[in-house]
């Protein structure tokens, strides 16, 4: 690394602020995000609700990625996760693997069958793979909202991520896309630029996700992104608890990784994200109406 | 340090009504769904049905 480059000067003291920010973190410092005010002045600050996602809708005792998941788990989660993959007529599918075998009666790659094929294979339970677009309709169509994360899998043209966002913008739901990918996320803040008029103002908000320790200081994320999921194995509450305060306005923190038993609900609450995207959201609220 | 238990239902309510203006955090992701959560947790209060420590 050449410090001499602004680039990298750049770095080194991002780097050094992100250690001096930990360390006062470490002091002892709470998190609050919500300043409510009487007649103007500032009179309390109240930390926030966990909001509990459905990961993949369900995926315990129910199949992963089907409107039956996402059925059961809704009455309780404040937000449905789910993923999305091109097939290879290009339309939008909603499934996690790259391949149909574990999940259905089908096999082979999902970006090598039509969209027509995939709905036609049936899951374990008797449902079958929804259509981006069948999805947003059912969701349109029930009583009790929730939030959407909808994680782009794959690699994805600007075009074909345009065609998601203005797909997801026609309806008035609150929605967020994720990625692995900055390169996905990059062309879904074009997209909203780019979202046609009458949806202008439902833009896609960017939810960076990341599996292993984070690779970047907090305040380089909240410069990009709406949110940012990690593991459960890794988010811990230093990170969170930087990403809360270092960031203006607070950067969401999501958990992520198998979270099923009563212990893991423990850990994610240790950590004060914002968001635990559980395996089976009744179970998961049980726990919090516990407490 | 302040847990959502300690706050009434008033309280509770004026937060996401604050936060519903977008005077606070406009670029909150996920506003809605948290100020639905807000809600539900001052009509616990109301009502007793749950503790509220989230």
């Amino acid at each position: 690394m050449d410090a001499t480059k602004p680039g990298s000067r750049r770095k080194i003291l991002g780097i050094v602020a992100f250690l001096a920010v930990l360390a006062a973190l470490l002091a002892g410092s709470v998190l609050f995000w919500t300043e409510l005010k009487a007649d103007g002045a500032p009179v309390l600050k109240a930390p926030a609700p966990r909001l509990i996602a459905g990961h993949r809708g369900a995926t315990r005792g129910v199949d992963e990625n089907t409107i039956p998941a996402f059925s059961y788990a809704l009455p309780y989660a404040d937000v449905l996760e789910m993923d999305v993959r091109l097939t290879s007529d290009k339309k939008m599918v909603i499934m996690h693997d790259a391949t149909l075998d574990r999940t259905t009666n089908c096999a082979g790659r999902v970006s090598s069958r039509t969209l027509a094929y995939i709905k036609a294979c049936r899951t374990p339970r008797g449902s079958h793979p929804p259509s981006l677009r069948q999805f947003l309709a059912w969701a349109d169509a029930q009583t009790k909202t929730a939030a959407l994360q909808l994680e782009l899998k794959g690699a994805w043209t600007q075009d074909q991520v345009q065609r998601f966002v203005n797909e997801v913008a026609s309806y008035d739901l609150e929605a967020a896309a994720s990625s692995f990918s900055t390169a996905n996320l990059a062309k879904v803040e074009r997209a909203n630029d780019s979202l046609p008029d009458e949806t202008a103002g439902r833009h896609l908000d960017t939810v960076l996700i990341e599996g292993g320790d984070p690779t970047m200081p907090p305040f380089l994320i909240c410069d990009s992104y709406a949110g940012y999921a990690n593991s459960i194995s890794y988010l811990k509450k230093t990170y969170v608890d930087a990403l809360q305060q270092v960031c203006n306005p607070p950067t969401y923190a999501a958990v992520y990784g198998s979270i099923d038993s009563d212990p893991d609900y423990q850990t994610a609450y240790d950590t004060t994200a914002d968001m635990w995207i559980v395996e089976d959201a009744k179970d998961a609220r049980r726990w919090l109406n516990s407490r | 340090m302040i847990t959502l238990d300690m706050l009434d239902a008033v309280t509770l309510r004026k937060a996401a009504a604050v936060l519903e203006s977008r005077a606070i955090n406009p670029r909150r992701l996920f506003l809605r769904a948290t100020c639905r959560a807000l809600r539900n947790i001052a009509e616990e209060v109301e009502t007793g049905r749950a503790p509220v420590k989230r």
